[in-house]
């Protein structure tokens, strides 16, 4: 970017010359990447807001595919009349929803839980039985009246399953897919729709899985409703502004094609569409109108100057007085946006931030390409908004209403001042009043027949917000030991004495209710037995008499793990802050023993740890979005005080916008924690085209300093102005979504903009009047010169860094004390035991680089599958074509005393040759893997090591396991090749991510490093894998893609046959 | 166009039909580039070449295939095979084009490999081998030779593809090849003026010094259908060991040296004749040590006789290889092999009833793979000769390989080797791969 007038004269002559050179580029630039745009896909899973290497999530996840736990989707059926739902109607009602639910495609039958699929335990002669509480139709009285006996007497499924108070039962469906979540929703509100409904019934959907699933129906609608609306609101005011044609349809043009190849981009890049994401369109619409006004305006002020000038002449004469100003806002807006990025540990407002930066550099290209070559297609015409003044006797209403402010805040700028502290002041005891708080269920209006049944459903049963603790015991049937139970049933009384848990369920309630069954239904026995050997028995005579599978959801197949459950009505992250702090010191305090640990986890936790970081992310965020604009103000002007001076608006914009939030109870969350970032980066706009135009001013003044800063105002002070109502009406049209923290955030963007404006033309000049700073007065002959260049250097180099140092930034501290408990062997067999998918394909790209640098490069198709416990692998190299053909085979067996069996096809002998599989340490070809690491991929043969756990290492900021293996036998050592290697294991993911060799000699041969460890398929994926041999400095990088773990790989790819055929 | 040629387009093109799906098939071109020159122990230039070898794959979905290489030679010595090359041994669908004396095209392979159900087939020209046993042959004997350079080249540039249909079944854990080769092409042997002519009297008829002798044009079988080759693979990897069964019945690649001494004029007719093959392989590997063996029984083998009216005798032939590769140190392999040959040596065959070589193989790589050096050494028992070959070659870039070799030939001018004694040499080549 270069400040010499005459090279951007030149681009621009150039334009108007080539205007359909121009046009047809900038065409392709938008068809290019809105090309992708089909790709687009939809999340508006709540889990998407958080990163999926939170520790949380990551260990919820895992207790979910523990206990096969999906998001589910819940119906109740309420019936308000005295006997609430205990009448033949509502429980037929509920077998016939259960039925049609589990013929849902998306929902395992299996998993669907009700009265209609649950059973009693009662006590008989003969021990104990196991009856379906509808093994017999509750289609009489009686059989009605025996189920309420029943659930009367088994209290776990007492606020669970049925009302304490009897108004409501509910059939809880889990999804098999919850990214399908919206379609189930609508196929259970068509179910709901047509179900037999009894006098007094009730139905409501809601749960987790209905809420994500509405979500993103409810988000489409909201935004075929709001994209149009914002686009007619900018057209309007651009015909107010204008009074041309010209004026409203090239900006509307200049918009498409930045939606256009933002959400391209987007696509193209296979981020997905988040929930919020719905407010980057309509802010994009927004910001990408605001070139178009400053050029408009230039242009017709041109125009007004000299009518006669061509129309080429004209364009270019905006263009050269524009481009500055307009390049300078697009950095700081972008800066503002892309501050998002680094400091968000949200993945939807990192690329919000992300692609909203992108979107304010699309808009200024256009800008800057497309318009003036469309323009100068045009015939030079005058708007009558810009009509000279001497003609018409008059300036327009806008002009005329900017000067009158001017005179205003000139002639009292002290008052101007004082009128500002005093704001200031009272803004700052709103700002103190914000809470943090998310509630997920309030991202529906309070009318939605979902927020609705969230409330009915919680207010009728115990809760349908899940905080869950993982119990685990060290031994095998564990959990028979009656000491274990005793503090899991201690653990349930706790929680259930906490605020909103309405109630609690796990193993010991079934226990509970099995012992009295055994002793003739008699109350007293509803206790836990002494005896370990009574409570296998007891598990043993229900699986006798039931399905054993009934428990899946509460114990494991070994009796080891637990899944204690409770119960919260509410969604509140303020609301559960204590109760999980509380169960966290408790399990802490009371309950984790020799033998036995709790963890906790459910969806309560999980919320609770990402929304406990939006405060922390957002103070972040804005701090150092703040540093950023001021940084390039500072640079731009060269002046600390110029800096200080022009980010006193922006400052008292966010301040205000605390002061309403504290005020109006508008929480900070998640649709909100963004506001303030974007909104420094918009309201600086303001300030830096009023200080820019005042140098100006008062660098050319010839009077008095009053009547030039005066000047500001009908020019400059006008564009400002239709700026600022560009910008608040099209984030304002965001007021009108149906999506709360939506609205929230576009009030909060276009309120903050609204007071940056006032600012930026009453206390600014006030300021500047009375301070005469010199950065304005000082005589000087460039406004901007290699500030531009420099200021945006710096901006982007500030943001990089954050987006670089983030990486080491938001490692959480691990809160998984039995991980700590592990040893080297249990670490590496956790390595060992990680899901690397039944089959897999790839490609992977070999790049060797020797001690002088240079490359070769290969590549190669792979392919893995698992027969049993026997490993197959197959690499068939594809490039260069002197090895094209090469392929290799093997057959990994799972008995470490059965060597393994090898198979090499060199394409220049045609022939499959048998290698020794001994040669494990020998390297793969040409590469500085062994065969066996390529055949392990990440993990070993266990019989190999002596391994020992040494300590705690962070690598690129994950907190890592350090285990230390030596060979076993002088041996193995040399079949290894190694004396010594040293793991670090990601317990998040257990996954080395890095790891040392010394050779039998003990000289440190070489070191693996994995940079790239993407989850895909819900599979941890090492996508790119480093090893460098320190001692011939030979380096060898895989490089994995197109990573496949669903499609089929058939069995006769690894066969010799397949080897000599190849790929 | 040649009626076999005909059939194999016309079925490709029909299975290619059928198959394919109806995406635009995606199409794969690759080549290389060979510059190769040698010089002989009298300083003489024996070649310098340069050869080009496009290769193109085309894939129609995911189960039909067509892969077409190509090769483009240009000698510019001409003394391996002095004029054009002349073909005779090529029927005319496998033939090569030449152009003048210094240039010439083969059509090296065009194959479809397609599936139908578990039946894997490839059909067109193409190699297969079979075998266990590296650099003497047994059971690798469905592809023909050449023997333009004796048998320094790679086998993969030595062999010489043929039209057939090449099926694979898997029947139970094992694998049944089934091969049709309607191609008659057989070993191709240098003339008398070529650097690699054989001059040793082990390879043609016992002759009178004062004989006029005159050679007729080889007896080539003609019939497509009827002297088609056959054969039959079964393999299966059981217990750890690779274990095949293989019987071919097929011309053998050798034409038997008729010698008719009925007229004025010695008539020498090269005859081919068919055989049945019967045989086997295994292997295994054993810790650091791989073992592999093979053994073949070819019913009618046809040898020069000194008693037969007809020059030539029928015996049967016995042959096998063991062999160990060894590859305890790293970057190494050594591997020995041990061949035998036996023959019932009646009618006055001139071969040894029994023929034995030996054979040592020691490759070592250095600097990931980029430097290899090999030694390979053939050792005749009976003869007393042998050729070594010292090789290295060294991997420049990803696309570029540059190699050095030394080929020393020793023993008795009447011995396979020792007859080249005087045409030892050392070549250069570099590869750049496209």
């Amino acid at each position: 970017m270069s400040t010499n007038p005459t090279f951007v004269q030149k681009y621009f002559q150039l334009v108007v010359t080539r205007p359909w050179t121009v046009i047809v580029l900038s065409a392709l630039v938008l068809f290019a990447s809105a090309a992708f745009l089909p790709s687009m896909v939809m999340d508006t899973r709540s889990d998407a807001f958080i990163d999926a290497a939170e520790p949380a999530l990551v260990y919820r996840e895992k207790v979910e595919e523990l206990f096969g736990l999906a998001d589910p989707i819940v119906i109740a059926v309420t019936n308000d009349s005295s006997t609430g739902i205990y009448n033949p109607d509502s429980l037929m009602l509920v077998q016939w929803l259960t039925e049609q639910v589990q013929q849902l495609a998306n929902v395992d039958p299996e998993r669907v839980v009700s009265l209609a699929t649950e059973a009693n335990i009662v006590g008989t002669i003969d021990g104990m039985e196991i009856e379906d509480f509808f093994d017999e139709s509750p289609s009489s009285p009686a059989r009605v009246l025996w189920i309420k006996q029943a659930i009367e007497n088994f209290p776990l499924y007492q606020g669970s399953l049925v009302a304490r108070d009897h108004s409501a039962t509910l059939i809880v469906a889990e999804l098999l897919d919850e990214f399908e979540a919206d379609e189930t929703y609508a196929e259970i509100l068509a179910i709901a729709d047509r179900a037999p409904v009894g006098a007094n019934d009730q139905l409501h959907v809601a749960g987790e899985g209905a809420i994500a699933g509405y979500l993103s129906a409810y988000i489409d609608a909201d935004a075929q409703k709001l994209n149009p609306l914002a686009a007619v609101v900018i057209t309007i005011i651009l015909l107010i502004a204008f009074l041309t044609i010209r004026g409203a349809v090239i900006p509307n043009i200049v918009i498409l094609g930045t939606v256009g190849a933002t959400f391209g981009l987007m696509a193209a890049f296979g981020v997905p569409f988040y929930v919020i994401t719905n407010g980057l369109t309509v802010s994009l619409i927004a910001m990408a109108v605001a070139d178009s006004i400053h050029i408009f305006s230039q242009y017709y002020i041109e125009h007004r100057r000299e009518p006669g000038a061509s129309q080429q002449t004209l364009v270019v004469r905006a263009m050269v007085a524009m481009w500055q100003p307009i390049t300078l806002t697009t950095i700081t807006t972008a800066a503002g946006f892309l501050t998002l990025y680094p400091t968000s540990s949200m993945p939807p407002i990192q690329y919000f931030g992300l692609f909203g930066g992108l979107g304010v550099t699309l808009a200024w290209f256009f800008s800057v390409t497309f318009l003036p070559a469309a323009l100068s297609l045009l015939k030079p015409k005058a708007s009558r908004a810009f009509a000279e003044p001497a003609a018409t006797g008059s300036m327009d209403w806008a002009s005329t209403l900017m000067t009158r402010v001017g005179r205003v805040v000139l002639d009292h700028p002290r008052s101007v001042l004082a009128v500002g502290v005093v704001v200031a002041a009272v803004a700052v005891i709103g700002a103190a009043k914000v809470t943090i708080e998310e509630v997920r269920i309030a991202n529906f209006q309070k009318d939605e027949p979902i927020y609705l049944a969230d409330a009915a459903m919680n207010a009728a049963m115990d809760g349908v917000y899940h905080l869950d603790v993982l119990v685990e015991t060290e031994e095998f049937e564990g959990l028979h030991q009656s000491e274990h139970l005793q503090r899991i049933d201690r653990l349930q009384r706790f929680l259930e004495a906490q605020p909103g848990v309405g109630g609690t369920t796990s193993v010991v309630d079934y226990i509970k209710q099995m012992h009295r069954a055994v002793n003739e239904n008699r109350a007293e026995a509803y206790s836990i037995p002494d005896d370990a050997f009574l409570i296998s028995q007891l598990f043993l005579l229900y699986s006798a008499s039931a399905d054993p599978t009934d428990f899946e959801e509460e114990v494991d197949s070994e009796y080891r793990l637990a899944l204690v459950r409770a119960k919260i009505d509410n969604g509140s992250y303020l609301r559960n802050k204590p109760v999980v702090e509380a169960t966290r010191a408790y399990l802490r305090d009371e309950f984790n023993a020799p033998g036995i640990t709790g963890t906790l986890t459910g969806r309560v936790n999980v919320d609770h740890y990402w929304i406990e970081e939006i405060g922390s992310s957002h103070a972040k965020s804005v701090g150092f979005a703040f540093l950023v604009v001021a940084m390039v103000v500072i640079v731009l002007f060269r002046s600390v005080i110029g800096g200080i001076i022009t980010t006193i608006p922006v400052a008292m914009a966010i301040l205000l916008m605390y002061a309403w939030m504290g005020f109006s109870n508008v929480w900070l969350g998640v649709g909100t924690t963004m506001f303030a970032a974007i909104a420094i980066g918009l309201c600086v706009d303001f300030t830096i085209h009023t200080v820019d135009r005042l140098r100006e001013l008062l660098r050319d003044r010839t009077g008095d300093v009053k009547t030039a800063m005066l000047e500001l105002y009908p020019s400059t002070g006008r564009a400002l102005f239709f700026n600022l109502v560009a910008i608040a009406l099209g984030f304002g049209v965001l007021i009108t979504s149906d999506v709360p923290p939506l609205t929230n955030f576009g009030t909060l963007v276009a309120l903050a903009v609204v007071v940056a404006f006032v600012a930026s033309v009453t206390l600014l000049p006030a300021l500047i009047y009375l301070l005469r700073p010199a950065f304005i007065f000082a005589p000087s002959n460039a406004r901007f010169r290699p500030g531009l260049a420099t200021a945006s250097i710096i901006a982007i180099g500030i943001v990089s860094l954050f987006v670089y140092t983030d990486s080491f930034a938001d490692d959480a501290p691990q809160d998984a004390t039995q991980i700590d408990a592990l040893d080297g062997q249990q670490v590496m067999q956790a390595v060992n035991a990680r899901d690397e998918g039944d089959r897999v394909t790839r490609d992977l790209r070999i790049e060797l680089t020797d001690r002088r640098g240079k490359i070769r490069l290969q590549e190669t198709r792979g392919f893995r599958r698992y027969f049993g416990a026997e490993k197959r692998t197959v690499i068939f190299y594809r490039a260069p074509s002197n090895i094209r053909d090469t392929a290799f085979l093997t057959y990994d067996y799972p008995d470490a005393e059965v060597d393994d069996d090898q198979w090499l096809y060199l394409p220049a002998l045609r022939k499959v040759r048998r290698i020794s599989a001994s040669d494990r340490g020998d390297y793969f070809l040409g590469t500085d893997f062994t065969y066996e690491e390529i055949k392990k991929e990440n993990k070993i043969e266990i019989g190999d090591y002596r391994l020992t756990r040494v300590g705690l290492e962070t690598v690129n900021g994950y907190e890592c396991i350090v285990v230390e293996g030596n060979p076993r036998t002088q041996k193995i050592a040399k079949e290894l090749g190694y004396s010594k290697v040293v793991w670090r294991v990601d317990p998040l993911i257990w996954m080395p991510r890095s790891s040392d060799y010394w050779d039998v000699n003990g000289n440190h041969l070489k070191t693996i490093t994995t940079p790239v460890i993407e989850q895909i398929d819900g599979i941890w994926t090492a996508l790119e894998i480093n090893v460098v041999n320190h001692k011939t400095n030979h380096r060898s990088a895989f490089t994995f893609s197109n990573v496949d773990y669903s499609s089929d790989v058939p069995e006769k790819l690894f066969s010799q046959r397949s080897l000599t055929r190849g790929l | 166009m040649n009626p076999t040629k005909l059939v194999l387009v016309s079925m490709a093109i029909l299975l290619i039909a059928n198959q394919a799906d109806a995406d635009a098939p995606e199409v794969g071109f690759q080549a290389q580039i060979g510059i190769a020159s040698a010089v002989e122990r009298g300083g003489e230039v024996q070649k310098s070449e340069l050869t080009f070898e496009p290769r193109m794959d085309v894939w129609f979905g995911d189960n039909v295939r067509l892969t077409g290489i190509g090769l483009v030679r240009v000698d510019f010595t001409d003394k391996l095979e002095p004029g054009r090359s002349s073909n005779d041994a090529r029927s005319s669908l496998s033939s090569t084009a030449t152009f003048g004396d210094h240039v010439e095209f083969e059509l090296r392979e065009l194959f479809v490999d397609f599936e139908l159900g578990e039946m894997q087939a490839r059909v067109g020209k193409q190699q297969v081998v079979w075998g266990q046993a590296d650099g003497l042959r047994i059971l690798d004997v469905i592809n023909p030779l050449s023997f333009r350079e004796f048998i320094l080249p790679d086998f993969e540039d030595r062999r010489i593809p043929l039209w057939m249909v090449n099926a694979e079944v898997p029947i139970g854990e094992a694998t049944l090849q089934i091969l049709w080769i309607p191609d008659q092409t057989y070993d191709e042997f240098p003339d008398p003026e070529g650097s690699f002519a054989f001059t040793s009297a082990k390879f043609r008829p016992v002759l009178g010094l004062d004989e006029i002798v005159r050679v007729d044009r080889a007896r080539k079988p003609n019939s497509v259908v009827e002297d088609s080759d056959f054969g039959l693979r079964l393999s299966a990897f059981v217990g750890g060991w690779d274990l095949t069964a293989n019987y071919l019945y097929h011309y053998q690649d050798q034409p038997a040296l008729g010698v008719d001494r009925s007229e004025a004029v010695t008539r020498i007719t090269p005859t081919y004749e068919r055989t049945h093959l019967i045989g086997g392989s295994a292997s295994k590997a054993f810790g650091d040590f791989v073992f592999r063996s093979e053994l073949g029984y070819s019913t009618d083998r046809y040898f020069s006789s000194v008693q037969s009216i007809t020059g030539v005798a029928k015996t049967h032939e016995l042959s096998g290889v063991l062999g160990l590769d060894y590859s305890g140190l790293s970057d190494t392999l050594i591997s020995g092999q041990f061949f035998v040959s036996a023959i019932d040596q009646g009618e006055g065959i001139v071969r040894d009833a029994r023929e034995e070589n030996l054979s040592m193989l020691i490759r070592r790589n250095f600097f990931n793979d980029t430097l290899t050096l090999e030694m390979l050494a053939i050792h005749n028992m009976d003869d007393s000769d042998g050729v070594v070959q010292l090789d290295v070659s060294y991997q420049f870039t990803s696309n570029t390989t540059l190699s050095a070799g030394a080929d020393v030939f020793y023993g008795t001018a009447d011995g396979l080797f020792g007859q080249f004694d005087e045409r030892d040499r050392l070549s250069l080549r570099i590869v750049v791969s496209l």
